[in-house]
């Protein structure tokens, strides 16, 4: 489904007083929208107001509970200044244009004040009215399908990948963890149909189970183990994922505090992070490494092994083949030899004289069996026992590559560590308490982190092996099936069950694997262009297992070295990939996009970014250190005068407005 | 975007690799058919949800029914 926003009305919504009236001119090419206000102003709330109306949750705000002592989503202005046992409204209406008719989708709220005119409280919960168009009339909704015909407009899931805030964006790539990134692409793959389809059908195949007749006796033992490790299954992943859940927040607050270091005002603790953040690289390259030596070692070892426990057998063998050699018996030429015989006597066994066709015939296949078979493969395998000699022979020094390789690489991890835990040290050190704070958590995560990835790892290996004990019950299981024909036809059943939940998985591995990759070529394809002048990157890779790689022209991984433009636009360039593999065309909302921004970059986003979304609403929430004299120049192609607001506040800072600027 | 049409590429694919005789290929793509269009249902809560496993068994004896 796609649409544009037509118009936006807010009353008494946050900081909003009195209602506030958007009206937004729809133009191809001139698809920008801008809303400017200092920071503090209400810009984050126009998001949220947003947000609230469509789907009931502000985006912006930690947490959607109202807390007692909280600014109410209503007007603290409005709500003061109201009498007792009055009422107000917050109110939000948003008019959509799409190509079946307009839309209008409006929340509201109510407040009241008490008889005595002290106390506030919610007089009347949420309401959503939904009117849409069908055929020639409009239906308006007010029920519980509402929420459904605005998640068929644009499903809540995907709402980060269009109301976006720009600072969020910018540290997309710095502080998300892989399986955030693999999350956002799996809800654009939208594969939850497939995916529900599988749990409800491993319900269906727990319950056909407990149908069967018990009549073997050994079924119902078997049942009651399988029904014991589907159990185990479920509460080891369960542990499992909130395992997962407690080690992404680690990461993603390690990745926090990495990140306000890196930003942080002292040369001196920015050059240190920056060394870390080297360091932390390269031994990451180094642990790779290790892993690969020392797999290709145990390989060696693998291979190489039930030859030197044979040793002294295999000397043995060549010793004969050598001796046989020698003697002139090898290769073998038994056949030839027996072959001659029979011509030399001229008789064939059967006592029969051989003459004719049956003479011609054996004298042809005595050439072709001069080189026997069998001969070939006592050549061959005389190679091979001096190809095994020979590595026999080297093993000593092999082993010792492999232990110079691991030492090495050993060694240098090991420094790298003393290096970064230097650095540590030095940042403890520092006078600034919140450095301090902040290295003190940085350690103490690290810990935890470590600890956290060997019970995943182990855990993991439970988890594989409790499977494998299900796959086995289950074939066990099958086989008392046959036992007894009264249960074919549950066998059947089952067999079914079981064979579509092999389909699905395959099929969502698969879709999930051509998405990932879609968003890579669209995500690669996204960055190079907005970052056009820059010829210092090649390619953006998102591996399987969701690491993302941004690949510099000399072949370096760059993806921790960005500068904040550089970032911004990767994470741009991310979110474009997923709206449009999504298939839903909605506006794009953008909270503080050239925050941090060198002029470069801003350049980039402010002439590159609209052309790329044209035919997408593109809304622009920007603070005055935003909005330069050169942005604006650069965006005035993209902007109708109409299309541009002013957000004003009072001077006691408690009541805002918005104004038509153009 | 992955269309409907290329997921169902992809399931018809996968069951043809796991399932080489006609048969059960056409039982499977027929019963995968039925699931995911009464997902669908689920998914837009044109149905109850409560009623899964029983509307998930009417499925299945539609395909395979008890006397055959």
């Amino acid at each position: 489904m796609q649409f544009s926003i037509s118009s936006l009305r807010i009353t008494n919504f946050r900081q909003f007083y009195g209602t506030q009236e958007l009206d937004f001119k729809l133009d191809k090419e001139k698809n920008v929208i801008i809303i400017y206000g200092r920071n503090g102003a209400g810009k984050s709330n126009i998001l949220n107001a947003m947000t609230w109306c469509l789907y009931g949750f502000e985006i912006q705000r930690k947490s959607n509970i109202q807390n007692k002592n909280e600014l109410p989503i209503v007007n603290a202005s409005a709500l003061d200044e109201l009498k007792p046992n009055g009422k107000i409204s917050a109110e939000v209406v948003i008019r959509l244009k799409t190509k079946d008719g307009p839309w209008s989708i409006k929340r509201r709220i109510e407040w009241s004040k008490n008889a005595q005119g002290d106390k506030n409280s919610v007089a009347d919960s949420e309401k959503l009215t939904v009117t849409y168009p069908d055929g020639n009339q409009d239906i308006t909704l007010t029920g519980s399908e509402t929420q459904i015909r605005i998640n068929q407009l644009l499903p809540k899931a995907l709402i980060p990948f269009f109301f976006i805030d720009g600072e969020q964006l910018r540290n997309f790539f710095q502080i998300s963890t892989p399986e955030q990134i693999g999350q956002a692409i799996n809800y654009i793959s939208q594969m939850q149909l497939v995916t529900n389809a599988q749990e409800h059908l491993e319900w269906v195949e727990e319950d056909v189970r407990r149908k069967v007749k018990r009549t073997t006796p050994k079924v119902d033992k078997i049942l009651k183990d399988l029904e014991f490790y589907k159990e185990e299954e479920r509460t080891k992943s369960g542990m499992l994922h909130n395992k997962n859940e407690l080690l992404n927040t680690y990461l993603e607050e390690k990745s926090e505090i990495d990140l306000f270091l890196k930003e942080h005002n002292s040369v001196v603790i920015r050059q240190l992070q920056g060394k870390r953040d080297l360091l932390d690289n390269s031994n990451q390259r180094i642990n790779e490494r290790l892993s690969r030596a020392k797999v290709a070692k145990n390989s060696y070892l693998v291979d190489i092994a039930p030859f030197i426990f044979l040793k002294d057998t295999i000397n043995e063998s060549h010793n004969i083949i050598q001796e046989k050699v020698e003697k002139g018996e090898l290769p073998p030429k038994i056949r030839e030899t027996f072959i001659r015989e029979l011509l030399e006597k001229g008789k064939c066994i059967c006592g029969n004289p051989l003459i004719g066709d049956a003479r011609r015939n054996l004298e042809l296949y005595r050439e072709k069996v001069s080189l026997s078979e069998l001969s070939e493969i006592v050549i061959i395998g005389k190679n091979q026992i001096e190809e095994i000699f020979f590595d026999i022979h080297n093993f000593t020094e092999k082993m010792d590559e492999f232990a110079d390789e691991i030492r090495e690489l050993e060694t240098e991890f090991t420094d790298n560590k003393l290096q970064l835990e230097e650095i540590s040290e030095n940042l403890k050190e520092s006078n600034n308490e919140e450095i301090q704070r902040k290295e003190d958590r940085r350690t103490d995560l690290e810990i935890k982190i470590r600890e956290l990835e060997q019970t995943i790892h182990q855990e993991t290996l439970e988890l594989e092996s409790i499977k494998k004990l299900i796959k086995g019950k289950k074939v066990e299981y099958d086989s008392e099936l046959e036992k007894d024909q009264k249960n074919i036809h549950l066998k059947k059943k089952l067999r079914l069950i079981e064979s579509a939940i092999t389909v699905l998985n395959d099929t969502e591995k698969e879709i999930k694997d051509r998405i990932r990759e879609q968003v890579q070529d669209n995500a690669s394809s996204n960055f190079l262009t907005l970052i056009s002048k820059n010829r210092a990157f090649q390619e953006v890779i998102i591996h399987d297992d969701y690491t993302v790689e941004v690949i510099h022209t000399l072949g370096w991984n760059a993806i921790n070295n960005l500068s904040a433009g550089e970032y911004l636009i990767m994470g741009l360039s991310f979110m474009s990939a997923l709206m449009s593999i999504s298939g839903f065309k909605a506006p794009v909302i953008i909270d503080t996009p050239l925050g941090k921004e060198d002029d470069i970059h801003r350049e980039y986003i402010t002439t590159n970014l609209p052309k790329y979304l044209k035919g997408t609403q593109l809304f622009l929430l920007v603070t005055p250190t935003e909005y330069t004299e050169e942005v604006e120049n650069n965006l005035k192609q993209f902007l109708l005068e109409e299309n541009y607001y002013k957000i004003l506040v009072n001077e006691d800072h408690t009541k805002s407005f918005i104004k038509r600027e153009g | 975007m992955i269309s409907e049409s290329q997921v169902n590429q992809v399931i018809i694919d996968t069951i043809s690799g796991h399932f080489k005789d006609l048969e059960n290929f056409q039982i499977i793509k027929e019963f995968i058919e039925q699931v995911l269009q009464y997902e669908h249902l689920i998914w837009n809560q044109t149905i109850q949800g409560r009623d899964i496993i029983a509307n998930y068994e009417k499925i299945i004896d539609k395909i395979i029914p008890e006397d055959i």
